[in-house]
């Protein structure tokens, strides 16, 4: 009695062990979502945290799209995979890791985040990760933006220079960046290094220079201006938390932890105001500055449709991005054509230099003697004036074209100088194009349309299309149908085979084929497979099914026939086409008790 | 408000938008440029362009609009209005001729040399295997019409299916050609390359204006790029390049 009972008990014990087995089987084998920070404690401002989020047997998963945390900037960091096996289970886990570094002190909030892995949609929880102040980048160095004046004219270039001041430089840099609305960036030169006594402590100084130049008018601000660099750090390991963060000690020679640090500075507030409308010339398109205008012509002696090149040197300081030459008036009598222009500046900002036009004129008529330009008309903000700056007037000789009367010459038009100047292919651009031509929109090309590969595979699809629906008329319709015809086609034979044993005059090959037409007939009467037909079928079994009694009575007549010729020989051939004549006959009605 | 008075204001709009669409003449704008451009008022012409192109664009008026930038000193638009031209008009020898120019101007500090060579544009290509298979797929419809001339039709189908094939293998090639070659051009001289797409991320090199470059991904405001001289690729800012459209 004691030995059943203990193996009942084993047997129990070994289902438990293998119900429990299958509920961690279970659970191994359960998809999870988790998202978690790999220091929960927070971080400092600037600094950054690992947000893992950890995919439990999902396979391959992506790395999802994080939404826009806001107060901090997060980046994917890279993935990695971990498997553990517990209770002889295995468990594989997918981690997608993302460095997130708030900007501001506070709390940080990750949202619930909702991916979809094989078609399940898994949930994290939200998270919060509190965030320490930052250190007090005041204390390694200022940034200052420094402008020459408070006001200034649409149009007019200054120098601005923007000034790094520090007790300790920073491992690495990049060029600080403006921001600006209504001015736009010139040239820009630095870093000029040196050093500086401020409030009895020896500062370092950087200073970057660049010119802007203001293009509305109002009350603008330039700036803040930025300079983002990285410091290198005592590590982490010997602090005592990123909250307390006394970093001012903490500059190591070499090693450590880096901390990107940005450095901003206070806005500039600019009035901006337009050139004065009192006092404007005509001419004044927008320069602002002091400039000067000198003027060159080669040839200066030309026949009319001959091109002139002509040099116009524009020197002083001020604003040269936008200076352009003034416009001939429409009766100078030259025709104009797009030219080159070029800059060359004598500062570093390009506030000063010179900037050279190069022109092509082309005189229309014999009557001109000068080329004169327009003056150029500029606001001096240093003197608050308009100011002309006027190019010396060069005398011109234009004689009429020795060409225009000899055939194969010059056109008319390029008499009158529309044709443009020869081009030379190697350092001339081509002419400006005239007509503008239908306007289009971009659109992808109509290779990755759908309905193209349709275009494509519209016409070999009809032809098959028609092809298969041909086959499928002619195709029988089944395979009864299909032994029918068979079977039609092989009376067909024997009745040709017995019309050419009549023309031959063989007897017994004709009646043989006959006979043969005829069994096969009335195996399709009696659904039957023909050949084995005696003549008694005709009472049992035609008669009962509507077969005549004069066609009965041809029938055993042809079967009779078809015995005794077999033994009678010497049938003339005019009877055999008679009896040929009989055969088709009975053949045609025995056909038509097929339908019944 | 009734149904007569929704009536009379959707007519009344309509005209409206008829009007504007008569009244606007681009020729009439493009000349005005033109001739803006023609008296160096470069920063006048760019800007009518570019108020013509929102209507849609063309090659005379990519052309020309490269040729503002060009004179005004911007080389990066200049070549990407070019190669914009270029691949509207493929073959235009005077915007080849221009694009070589402003590559010429650049070439020194690592842009491309010379001209795009005289080919199709992709829908071109792409005519000439559909055109080819209709053609086979008639001859093919013809001789069944007319079964006299079948054989002769038949030969006529085969030849513009083979055609179509090999025609085929062509639009492969050139549409492989075309994604491969740098969809992107430098328009700012400041353009930092850096290692991801942040603002903050670290800067690998400064890119030369008109540099042009291939495109390998797109994440929000920023494109994966890959200079093909220097093979390095790293993030740009979109604000700092132009993208020529595949054409």
């Amino acid at each position: 009695m004691v030995i059943p009972s203990m193996t009942s008990r084993c047997l129990r014990l070994r289902h438990a062990c293998f119900l429990v087995l299958c509920w961690f089987q279970m659970a191994g084998w359960a998809q999870s979502f988790t998202a978690q920070f790999e220091s929960p404690d927070g971080v400092a401002a600037g600094d950054s945290a690992v947000l893992q989020l950890i995919f439990s047997d999902c396979g391959q998963v992506s790395p999802p799209t994080l939404p826009p945390i806001e107060n901090a900037i997060t980046q994917y960091a890279g993935q990695s995979q971990s498997i553990s096996i517990i209770n002889g289970v295995q468990s594989t886990s997918i981690i997608h890791r993302y460095t997130v570094t708030p900007k501001v002190q506070g709390t940080v909030v990750i949202p619930a985040l909702t991916v979809t892995v094989d078609n399940q949609k898994l949930t994290s929880r939200p998270l919060t990760l509190k965030v320490g102040q930052g250190f007090d980048s005041s204390q390694i160095g200022t940034l200052s933006l420094e402008v020459p004046k408070s006001e200034l004219y649409v149009g007019e270039t200054i120098p601005v220079t923007v000034r790094f001041q520090f007790r300790h430089a920073p491992a690495r840099q990049e060029p600080p960046s403006i921001k600006m609305d209504g001015f736009l960036r010139g040239r820009q030169s630095g870093p000029e290094g040196g050093s500086e006594t401020i409030a009895g402590e020896p500062m370092s100084v950087a200073r970057w220079n660049m010119a802007i130049t203001a293009v509305k008018s109002g009350d603008l601000d330039l700036g803040p201006a930025e300079f983002p660099t990285i410091y290198t750090f005592q590590s982490r390991r010997r602090r005592s938390g990123p909250f307390d963060d006394p970093l001012f000690n903490q500059f190591f020679g070499g090693g450590g932890e880096q901390r990107q640090i940005n450095f901003q500075s206070a806005p500039a507030h600019l009035h901006v105001i337009l050139p004065p409308s009192k006092g404007r010339p005509p001419q004044f398109a927008g320069a602002v500055g002091r400039f000067r205008m000198e003027i060159s012509a080669s040839p200066t002696n030309v026949s009319v449709g001959d091109p002139i090149t002509v040099k116009v040197r524009i020197t002083g300081r001020g604003s040269f991005d936008g200076l352009s030459l003034p416009p001939l008036p429409g009766d100078s009598g030259f025709q104009t054509y797009p030219g080159t222009n070029m800059f060359e500046a004598s500062d570093v900002l390009g506030l000063e230099g010179v900037k050279t036009f190069e022109e092509v004129l082309v005189p229309e008529r014999t009557n001109l003697k000068e080329l004169s330009l327009p003056p150029l008309a500029y606001w001096d903000p240093s003197s608050r004036q308009y100011g002309l700056a006027e190019a010396r007037t060069l005398p011109l000789t234009v004689r009429a074209n020795p060409n225009a009367a000899i055939p194969g010459g010059p056109s008319p038009a390029a008499l009158s100088g529309t044709n443009p100047p020869p081009v030379n292919p190697n350092t001339d651009l081509r002419p400006l194009k005239p007509d503008l031509g239908p306007l289009v929109a971009w659109s992808p090309p109509i290779l990755t349309h759908a309905w193209y590969y349709g275009g494509l595979a519209l016409p070999p699809t009809a032809a098959v299309l028609v092809l298969a629906v041909g086959w499928w008329q002619r195709r029988p319709r089944d395979r009864s149908s299909e032994l029918l015809s068979g079977r039609r086609a092989s009376i067909d034979t024997a009745l040709a085979e017995m019309d050419r044993s009549a023309t031959d005059g063989r007897t017994i090959d004709f009646y043989e084929a006959g006979h043969r037409a005829l069994q096969e007939q009335i195996g399709l009467v009696l659904g039957q497979s023909g050949g084995a037909f005696t003549e008694d079928v005709i009472d049992s079994a035609l008669i009962p099914r509507g077969l005549d009694g004069e066609a009965a009575a041809q029938l055993h007549v042809l079967f009779h026939a078809a015995s005794m010729a077999r033994f009678a020989g010497g049938v003339s051939v005019g009877d055999l086409r008679r009896m040929a004549g009989e055969h088709r006959r009975m053949i045609s009605t025995l056909r038509t008790l097929e339908k019944k | 408000m009734t149904l007569q008075t929704w009536r009379i204001w959707v007519r009344f709009l309509m005209a409206v938008g008829l009007f504007h669409r008569l009244a606007a003449d681009p020729q009439a704008d493009f000349d005005q440029a033109n001739r803006a451009l023609a008296q160096s008022k470069y920063s006048d012409a760019i800007e009518q362009y570019h108020r013509l192109l929102r209507q849609g664009t063309s090659p005379a008026l990519e052309n020309n609009l490269g040729l503002a930038y060009y004179q005004s000193g911007q080389m990066g638009q200049a070549i990407a209005h070019f190669r914009r031209a270029d691949r509207l008009a493929p073959r235009d020898a005077e915007i080849q001729a221009n694009l070589r120019l402003a590559r010429g101007k650049i070439s020194k500090s690592g842009g491309i040399e010379g001209g795009e060579g005289p080919t199709l544009t992709l829908n071109e290509w792409a005519f000439l295997p559909l055109g080819a298979v209709w053609l086979a797929g008639g001859f093919w419809g013809l001789s069944r019409l007319n079964p006299r001339a079948a054989s002769v039709l038949h030969g006529y189908a085969w030849g513009a299916g083979l055609l179509a094939l090999g025609l085929g293998g062509f639009v492969a090639r050139a549409a492989i050609l075309r994604y491969q070659e740098p969809d992107l051009v430098v328009v700012r001289p400041d353009a930092a390359l850096r290692q991801s797409p942040f603002p903050e991320a670290k800067s690998i090199i400064n890119l030369p204006e008109g540099i042009e470059l291939h495109v390998e991904d797109v994440r929000s405001d920023w494109f994966l790029v890959r200079d093909l001289n220097s093979n390095r690729t790293g993030w740009l800012r979109q604000d700092m390049v132009e993208r020529i459209p595949v054409r």
